[in-house]
């Protein structure tokens, strides 16, 4: 099987990021959860991803589950068949994929899928708390080239109380270098260490846990946390993730491109 | 007749529904098809009447009480009258365009294919949706567009054409009106991209791989008169007559 040069792939994106996409995630082939996991977190919560494909058209779907902080280039697929017009995989990290940890799942379908997880823990005493997380199609990366409108943005607020936590996955064979920066509210440079760069690895994924602590402390709202790529290759998602410290109530937000 | 569309590889956009610049969008499964298809789509004529897509199998939803079968072509006078009526049992009606009496539209033997059963069951699968307009297609998925040409005076059938590929354009005329061009957006269905077994991760093919762009241009009458892969720069697999 051919391999993706990454020519071509940079080349389809940098076409992808002319065409009025608008920001919604109609059926597609190719796409990534950006984050799944399970794995103990911080102030007892336990995460555990739940994950949903719904198919018009596809047959078989190739899922790999990218760990964080290495390159993924030979992971090996595991292949799902989908008979049903939704198939459903609970606990897929540990189920599926038979491991634990943190990353990202890409998946490659051979028809249209749409695709959404619930990334939960448990809630003291019953119940669970959960944020969904939808597949992103690969079309909705930031590529190099796209200049500040094609880098990623999210929102959010610094409270104590909170921890934020942001996460970068690279969807692209190749690696990538990442400019973080972050923001206050009126478009000014965030104080502290609020502007710096990841490397991330072919198909690798991170997530910066606390990732507003290097603004030092306070409380800030509406700060704006810009992700782009730096390197003349690679593409990437990213998203936050803000938990309550007191109950793991998580809310997610996928980043978004202002401009294709 | 019957126009085989390569699926070659093609470095174009991925698949996530988007809209064509000319032509309002791909119709098929992982298109627009809502935008394309459904009743009440409209086409004005060149003589001033209307066309407008019936479907009242959309009105009610699945499991609706008096939910019907009509897959019509409706051709309305500026008056307000009807002046005919073409119904299709075998597909249903996308959006039509013209070009002086003649009319063409995409006939969809899957399109809402999920609501002729009690469920939702999506588009058709598994095969035994007969390939979509009699296209012979073996996908897992509706492989084929059957385009229809009628007399705009009569609604009379004129002629059928049958294009392989999981979305088509909605086609446009050429100035002096003697051709059509559409583009036919194939998935990779045939095996060649995703194998059944495990891949590594860095051996899988692009999305681009999966699926093909194919111009295809056509006569007045409907006889394919050539094909051009927008991946390979190469004719998209032949045409042949109707």
């Amino acid at each position: 099987m051919s391999r993706i040069t990454t020519t071509a792939a940079i080349a389809s994106l940098a076409l992808l990021m002319a065409l009025p996409t608008g920001a919604s995630t109609p059926g597609h082939l190719d796409g990534f959860v950006p984050a799944a996991a399970r794995a103990d977190g911080r102030f007892g919560s336990v995460w555990t991803t739940d994950l949903w494909i719904y198919q018009q058209g596809a047959s078989v779907i190739h899922l790999w589950f990218n760990r964080e902080d290495r390159d993924n280039l030979q992971v090996e697929s595991v292949v799902v068949p989908l008979d049903e017009p939704v198939t459903v995989l609970y606990d897929v990290v540990g189920g599926l994929f038979g491991t634990e940890g943190v990353g990202s799942i890409h998946y490659l379908a051979d028809g249209p899928v749409l695709v959404t997880s619930r990334t939960w823990t448990s809630a003291d005493p019953a119940g669970t708390y959960g944020q969904t997380i939808p597949g992103i199609p690969v079309t909705d990366a930031a590529a190099p080239d796209g200049g500040q409108a094609g880098a990623l943005r999210m929102f959010v607020d610094q409270r104590d109380g909170r921890r934020t936590n942001l996460g970068v996955a690279n969807v692209s064979d190749v690696a990538a270098t990442v400019a973080v920066e972050i923001f206050t509210a009126d478009g000014a440079p965030a104080p502290g260490g609020s502007s710096f760069t990841l490397e991330l690895a072919p198909y690798g994924m991170t997530q910066l846990n606390g990732v507003l602590h290097r603004l030092g402390p306070g409380e800030r709202d509406g700060l704006i946390v810009r992700v782009g790529v730096t390197s003349a290759e690679g593409a990437v998602v990213a998203y936050t993730s803000t938990v309550d410290n007191a109950t793991n109530d998580a809310s997610y937000q996928q980043g978004f491109r202002f401009g294709y | 007749m019957k126009i085989k569309i390569a699926t070659v590889l093609f470095a174009s956009t991925l698949l996530t529904g988007l809209a064509l610049a000319q032509g309002g969008g791909m119709m098929g499964p992982g298109g627009s098809g809502g935008a394309m298809g459904g009743a009440g789509m409209l086409t004005v004529a060149d003589d001033g009447s209307l066309l407008v897509t019936e479907m009242s199998a959309m009105m009610g939803g699945p499991g609706s009480p008096g939910m019907g079968d009509d897959r019509a072509i409706v051709n309305i006078a500026p008056d307000g009258s009807e002046r005919w009526r073409a119904t299709f049992s075998d597909g249903w009606p996308m959006r039509p365009v013209t070009d002086g009496d003649l009319v063409v539209l995409a006939l969809r033997e899957d399109w809402w294919g999920g609501w002729d059963g009690s469920g939702d069951g999506g588009w058709h699968h598994g095969g035994g949706h007969g390939g979509g307009g009699g296209g012979g297609g073996t996908g897992p998925y509706a492989n084929a567009v059957t385009l229809v040409g009628l007399d705009l005076a009569t609604g009379s059938e004129l002629w059928r054409t049958v294009v392989e590929g999981g979305m088509v354009s909605l086609p446009q005329f050429a100035p002096d009106g003697s051709r059509m061009y559409l583009t036919v957006r194939d998935f990779e269905s045939e095996g060649t991209g995703l194998g059944g077994g495990p891949m590594h991760q860095g051996d899988a093919p692009g999305v681009f791989q999966l699926m093909s762009t194919t111009l295809v241009a056509l006569g007045r009458d409907g006889t394919a008169l050539w094909s051009f892969d927008l991946g390979t720069g190469g004719p998209g697999g032949g045409g042949g007559g109707p």
